[in-house]
């Protein structure tokens, strides 16, 4: 697991909630910092590739397991 | 006579140029394909939630979005029904479209209105946002929403049964939005 200084927790959240809430918590963050985002929409993997194509965002890491996604996310720029 | 020193041509002038265009066309067509239009024709519960969830989802992917609603689907921006001042016709139109999100029907197995109760049950036991909450979420991300002037006309639908934020618009409206947008949806 990356650590990461902000944490989000998208658990028990369905599409398009925590893509939403990615993408405002992403806006708070300064440049360099890192975000980790916890969500069980098992399409949340998925969504969260797509949102950062196209961006300057890095994915820092992405497991799944026991139905729960985890992401870390930075914020680049 | 006076000389005037003109500066040489850079050598590369012809592909300096070529680079900008290229560059100003990149620009051009990245913002296009971070625009979406939706058009919203149903009035219906689930078919209204799909249109929201792509206008969150949208906007919560930074693209701009444009949302129009004509004839049925302006039951998706009314807050409210307003029956006074309305010709008969009118007012019948105001009884059928029902008031605000709440008394919207499914598309499927409605019967009479259980169908959708049941429905909103369901979302709401799956966590899924209401469909108030995904409009209030693209409402503040900045998506434009527009009600369609002669649809309202049609529906006996006055501006203070909408939405504040919704704005009127025609046909031109959404076509010059359309034409600017990589995608463009009906509903």
């Amino acid at each position: 697991m990356v650590p990461a200084q902000e944490y989000l927790n998208c658990r028990g959240m369905a599409c398009p909630v925590p893509i939403v809430r990615v993408s405002r918590a992403m806006k708070a963050l300064s440049p360099g910092q890192t975000l980790r985002v916890e969500a069980s929409d098992e399409a949340f993997p998925a969504d969260l590739e797509a949102w950062l194509l196209g961006r300057s965002d890095k994915l820092l890491s992405l497991e799944s397991k026991d139905g729960l996604q985890c992401a870390v996310i930075q914020k680049c720029e | 006579m006076t000389t005037v020193a003109v500066e040489p041509l850079p050598a590369n002038l012809h592909a300096a140029i070529a680079d900008t265009v290229r560059l100003e066309v990149d620009r051009a067509l990245a913002r296009r394909s971070r625009r979406l239009a939706l058009f919203v024709t149903s009035g219906e519960l689930d078919k209204i939630m799909v249109a929201a969830v792509l206008a969150a989802g949208a906007a919560a992917m930074d693209f701009e979005v444009d949302m129009f609603f004509a004839f049925w689907g302006l039951s998706a921006v009314r807050t409210r029904s307003v029956f006074e001042g309305k010709q008969p016709v009118d007012k019948l139109l105001t009884l059928m479209l029902g008031s605000g999100l709440e008394g919207l029907p499914a598309s499927r197995f409605n019967f009479m209105g259980f169908g959708a109760r049941f429905l909103q049950n369901v979302m709401k036991d799956k966590s899924v946002a209401s469909l108030e909450e995904l409009l209030a979420i693209a409402e503040e991300a900045g998506v434009r929403m527009t009600a369609c002037q002669m649809s309202m006309d049609v529906m006996g639908v006055t501006r203070q049964e909408l939405r504040p934020t919704v704005t009127v618009g025609g046909v031109a409206t959404f076509l010059a939005s359309a034409a600017q947008c990589g995608a463009t949806l009906t509903i």
